[in-house]
């Protein structure tokens, strides 16, 4: 079932990338003074790939027998196995909506006045490019080259444009990401190699991939015991993506980076970049190491619930309000780890409905802070109080925001951090009891950061501007999301429950 | 029927929607009454339905698929059957008298739209929670009820007090909501199922007074405490007085606090199913009904003082649901919606004649000033006290009775909740005796003046239901689904009630003595019983235990994470690392750049931490994890 087929001759995921590089090139050939220009160049790239991808998720078929979609494959380096191969699914269909509308937003909100406003924008069209390609890709090697290629744009945008100590910021950032990057590449040779031994066939090619486990021992030397092969590799991929979502204890560089992070990059940054990490682990240690899944996702689990955790008692007593966003994010991701190691049905679709959720309500959030810092020169808790007395319009957009990042059921958040901690009460019952304790905290410090900034009195400071029509416009496609997908979500499920069914760590 | 049940939750939606979106555009007559006329017209609907219920009839319609996913089925369906049936009527109908006493009430306050959205929102939410027949549907009525009953406590967001009452509402009951939850879990893990149908037919599978349907049911029980304002988490609803009064009547007495009792008659299936359960409820219900009608003698401010009675009268509900007495339980939810919005309207009056002051000892001689109030008041307090014959009197009989007729601890419970019903007498009697005063006792002659009609119309209506409620066949109403009530002997019945007039005219004469004929005697009396009466006042220093325990250790522990953990342990432990690097670099002339060596140290330090925990999970460290 869909809402109609698209014609099957056009290469549409190609599409998806080469739009944003070509608004990219675009810009590159305007001339710098031309900040209108170059703006709007960014705003059409953008939006067209919204449109586009709005209409590959409207033409996607639902249910089971055809999995992967609108796949294309060319051969790259035949000898190796190496193709240009992309495809989309249930895991990637919805974060391929989210990436599209977070950079269209990202874009609107970027500041004309912004310096090298044309650099900026073309690294903004690059990375959407690259993100675009990480969730596409089939091919291993073209994933990881999508997935180096986010990280330089990332760099520059966080360093050059940055406040603060940004380039501390940028590169506790691409130190730690590199690390994690350099054991997927590790990991992902060892996997080729192994699965090479097998079949004779050299193959980067995810569906090859994913019929051929890999399985086997490694003696430890010293008589150290042993160690599965699929542990290790799993470990390999698992670091990479555990930096970057991040999972606790390895997030020291998320509230530097988002901190430092100019609007348009942290909305991508907190929204999108992160969850590129949950979906690598279910398109990559799920689906490639199942056995590896089930006997280190409690182990996992275990650092995504201190990580939900955590992240909310730091969230509890930040006066920064971005920083306090940033560790809200870092907690909300922890139900989304939480979901993706219970392993089960009801946990990866929880965490993949709440991957779209988090990009939708942290971008919020991240606005929010955006337009008071705009307007008051202060994101310091200690010095706001009162706002909404002479902002209704501000005070109740902010309302259902808050509302549904502390997961108020019937607006979004409820939604994935049900399923999420359904799954995980089923595989393991502490987790989801920690999980509880912190939709308990969320409360809490959601409610201190609205209150703190937006009610009692006097106001401070006074004279606090209502919200202007274009920023309620931004924040009004979140806004509905954040309705819908709480009332009524059954759309998600239709979609990706095929995939999900199908992953290999379900199926063991 | 299955239009009309989606009609009256459209209806308060509507007015819902066109408050919240255009209220501020709109002149304020045409605010109230569309405010006013949704719930008005719910309330018609709700008739429409009452009229083919009594003909027996039943609806479980689906709508809309919420959730689909293998055997994860999650409808939006509706339910209607007696119990519902009377809950809407009263959400409706109370709450349509609250509107329009609202019209009058909030007339000068700026946020006029804002609040009849609220209310709206509101109503919403609490017919979406009775109508709704599954459980995450009813968890999303249950937080809906929560999120509007937050916004009107901190209504007037200029107030710190208000803003504070409202997060600790807000906190206690996500508390209960997470509780639920976990219920919902239990429930689809064991039955595989998520509406009521299913859940009721499948619910005799599991083993009677076995652990899972019992943690079921004392979970759901922690959302149901949560929500009626009952030991332990009760301390939110004193606090909640902070918002107008109308909202108190509404949603903090006749409705919103009473959806723990809604609840567990829904589920009596479940807990007929786990004894234990049922019990605890019961002892939950009987020990708070006597808990906070002890805190209701020594408080002064009025709402406060009513806010504790409400708990109190709630705990009788529980305690009767708890023992099987479901009818008796519904009957007076009934009843207390109409004599405790009663009450509450009619302080509100009050409160507005002396200017918002909500101090009891600085009220009295109000016959004259508020003749209307003044009758409509002692109506309600002789209905509360259980007068014979008006309505609070056959309801709390009713549930003291079937206590009554229990053994062991359920006996004893009703002996309690008999005394609490003598300090119910007391406590209110002197609630009017000190803020209603007879004219011998007058300290004050300021002119005080009546309320307009549109406020005391309905607390003319109520006063009349207070009066009549209790002749209404709640119980029989409810058979078809509790089934019908025991034939009691009447000479019992009637012996009981001899008995529990008798307790009641001791409160009486109790709070005439002190603080009618000879209020010198309370005085010493207080003085004398020190200790005792400054642990009641302080409401047992339940607040000051919690703050110690939960709030100052929580904020502590996050301060500690913050200052210490984070900084020094998780990103500057490796710093000295790093340093340590960093000096023998020095000593070998190769110093680059230390920082970047650090963090790429540090991130080796996190992976490596990441390897042992999994290598404890896997067996191969000493250390055992799971």
């Amino acid at each position: 079932m869909s809402w109609y087929a698209l014609p099957t001759n056009v290469p549409w995921l190609t599409l998806a990338v080469v739009i944003p590089l070509s608004g990219a090139l675009l810009v590159a050939l305007t001339p710098t003074v031309a900040r209108r220009v170059i703006k709007q160049l960014g705003v059409l790239a953008s939006a067209i790939t919204l449109l586009l991808v709005l209409g590959i998720i409207g033409g996607f078929q639902h249910g089971a027998g055809n999995l992967l979609q609108f796949e294309e494959a060319r051969p790259w380096v035949p000898a190796i196995g190496i193709s240009y191969h992309l495809g989309v699914d249930g895991l990637s269909l919805f974060l391929l909506g989210l990436n599209a509308l977070l950079f269209l937003i990202a874009v609107l909100v970027t500041n004309s006045d912004t310096p090298r406003l044309k650099q900026f924008m073309l690294l903004l069209l690059i990375l959407e490019a690259a993100t675009a390609g990480i969730l596409l890709s089939l091919d291993l090697i073209l994933f990881y080259v999508f997935w180096e290629a986010m990280l330089v744009p990332l760099y520059f945008l966080i360093g050059v444009w940055g406040e603060g100590p940004r380039v501390y910021a940028a590169f506790k950032f691409l130190i730690y990401t590199v690390i994690g990057s350099f054991a997927m590449l590790i990991a992902i040779l060892a996997v080729v190699a192994i699965t090479f031994a097998q079949t004779g066939q050299p193959s980067f090619d995810w569906t090859v991939l994913v019929q051929h486990p890999a399985s086997g021992v490694w003696q430890l030397p010293l008589n150290l015991g042993t160690i599965g092969i699929p542990q290790l590799l799993f470990l390999g991929f698992a670091l990479a993506f555990a930096i970057k979502m991040p999972l606790f204890p390895l997030h020291t560089w998320l509230p530097a980076a988002y901190t430092a992070a100019p609007l348009p990059v942290v909305i991508v940054l907190a929204g999108l970049v992160s969850k590129l990490g949950a979906y690598g682990f279910l398109r990559f240690n799920l689906s490639l190491f199942p056995d590896a899944a089930h006997s280190l996702g409690p182990a996992l689990a275990v650092l995504a619930t201190a990580g939900i955790l955590y992240g909310a008692f730091m969230a509890l007593v930040q006066t920064d309000l971005k920083r306090l966003v940033a560790y809200a994010s870092m907690s909300h991701l922890g139900f989304i780890g939480l979901g993706i190691f219970a392993g089960n049905l009801l946990g990866i679709e929880g965490a993949l409905v709440q991957m779209v959720n988090h990009g939708v309500i942290i971008a919020a959030l991240f606005l929010i802070v955006a337009m008071i810092e705009r307007r008051t020169g202060t994101r310091d808790r200690a010095q706001l109080r009162g706002l909404g007395a002479t902002a209704p319009l501000f005070a109740a957009l902010f309302l259902v925001i808050s509302l549904a990042a502390l997961g108020l059921p019937g607006l979004n958040g409820f939604t994935g951090e049900f399923l999420i901690m359904l799954g995980a009460w089923t595989a393991f019952v502490p987790m989801a009891v920690g999980a509880g304790i912190g939709v308990i905290l969320a409360a809490w410090y959601v409610l201190r950061f609205y209150q703190g900034s937006f009610q009692e009195a006097p106001p401070q400071p006074a004279g606090y501007g209502e919200m202007r029509i274009a920023d309620a416009g931004v924040l009004a496609p979140l806004l509905a999301l954040m309705i819908v997908v709480g009332v009524s979500p059954a759309f998600f499920p239709a979609a990706v429950e095929a995939t999900v069914k199908a992953m290999p760590v379900l199926l063991r | 029927m299955d239009t009309l049940a989606p009609l009256v939750l459209l209806a308060p939606l509507a007015g819902f929607l066109v408050n919240a979106l255009i209220g501020r555009q709109l002149p304020r007559r045409v605010v109230g009454w569309v405010g006013a006329g949704s719930v008005g017209l719910a309330f018609l609907f709700a008739l429409l339905i009452l009229a083919q219920v009594l003909q027996g009839q039943k609806l479980d319609q689906t709508y809309f698929t919420w959730w689909q996913s293998g055997d994860f089925n999650v409808p939006f369906n509706l339910y209607v059957d007696a119990l519902s049936t009377l809950m809407i009527l009263v959400i409706t109908g109370v709450g349509f008298l609250i509107h329009v006493y609202s019209i009058g009430y909030m007339e000068e306050d700026q946020g006029y739209s804002r609040f009849f959205a609220y209310m709206n929102l509101f109503v919403l939410s609490m017919l979406l929670l009775v109508l709704s027949g599954n459980l995450v549907w009813l968890i999303i009525g249950w937080a809906g009820v929560g999120l509007s009953s937050y916004l009107l406590i901190g209504f007037w967001f200029e107030r710190t007090s208000a803003v504070l009452a409202a997060r600790k509402a807000f906190v206690m009951n996500t508390i209960g909501d997470v509780g639920m939850i976990f219920a919902a879990f239990l429930i689809f893990l064991n039955l595989r199922v998520m509406d009521y149908t299913a859940i009721f037919g499948r619910v005799h599978q599991l083993p009677k007074g076995g652990m899972v349907i019992t943690a079921i049911c004392l979970l759901l029980l922690v959302g149901a405490v949560a929500k009626s304002a009952q030991l332990p988490l009760h301390t939110w609803l004193p606090d909640a007085m902070e918002g107008p009064t109308p909202v108190s009547a509404l949603i903090h007495a006749a409705t919103m606090v009473t959806a723990g009792v809604y609840l567990v008659a829904r589920m009596h299936l479940l807990y007929d199913w786990a004894p234990t359960a049922a019990a605890t409820v019961a002892v939950v219900g009987g020990v708070t009904a006597f808990f906070a009608a002890t805190i209701g003698t020594a408080q002064v401010d009025i709402k406060r003082i009513l806010a504790y009675s409400t708990m109190s009268q709630i705990g009788y509900m529980f305690l009767a649901v708890g023992i099987g007495a479901y009818a008796a339980g519904m009957f007076h939810f009934m009843t207390h919606a109409f004599f405790k919005a009663l009450l509450f309207m009619a302080a509100g009056n009050v409160i507005h004649a002396f200017h918002d002051d909500q101090d009891i000892r600085h009220m009295g001689n109000l016959r004259a000033g508020l003749p209307i109030t003044f009758w409509t008041f002692l109506v309600g307090t002789l209905s509360i006290s259980g007068f014979p014959l008006l309505a609070g009197f056959f309801s709390k009989d009713e549930i003291i009775r079937a206590a009554l007729n229990l053994a062991g601890s359920e006996f004893w419970l009703g002996v309690l909740a008999l005394i609490t019903a003598g300090l119910t007498a007391y406590y209110m009697f002197r609630l009017f005796f000190i803020a209603f005063g007879w004219e011998w006792l007058s300290r004050d002659d300021r002119h005080l003046h009546e309320a307009a009609p549109i406020q005391t119309v309905p607390i003319v209506i109520l006063a009349t239901g207070a009066v009549v409620a209790g002749y209404i066949p709640v119980s029989n109403f409810l058979s078809p689904i509790f089934g019908n009530p025991v034939e009691q002997n009447i000479a019992v019945v009637i012996g009981l009630a001899a008995l529990s007039v008798l307790v009641g005219l001791a409160g009486f004469g109790m709070a005439y003595l002190l603080h009618a004929r000879r209020p010198e005697l309370a005085v010493a009396w207080r003085t004398r019983l020190r200790p005792l009466h400054t642990l009641v006042e302080h409401k047992y220093f339940v607040d000051e235990l919690y703050d110690l325990v939960f709030v100052r250790p929580g904020l502590a522990l996050a301060r500690f994470l913050n200052d210490r953990i984070e900084p020094k342990v998780i990103d500057g432990a490796v710093n000295g690392v790093a340093d340590f690097f960093l000096v023998e670099a020095k000593e070998f002339r190769m110093i680059q750049t230390g920082r970047v060596r650090s963090y790429a140290l540090w991130t080796l330090g996190g992976a490596i931490g990441v390897v042992l925990v999994v290598a404890a999970f896997l067996g191969y460290l000493p250390v055992r994890l799971g």
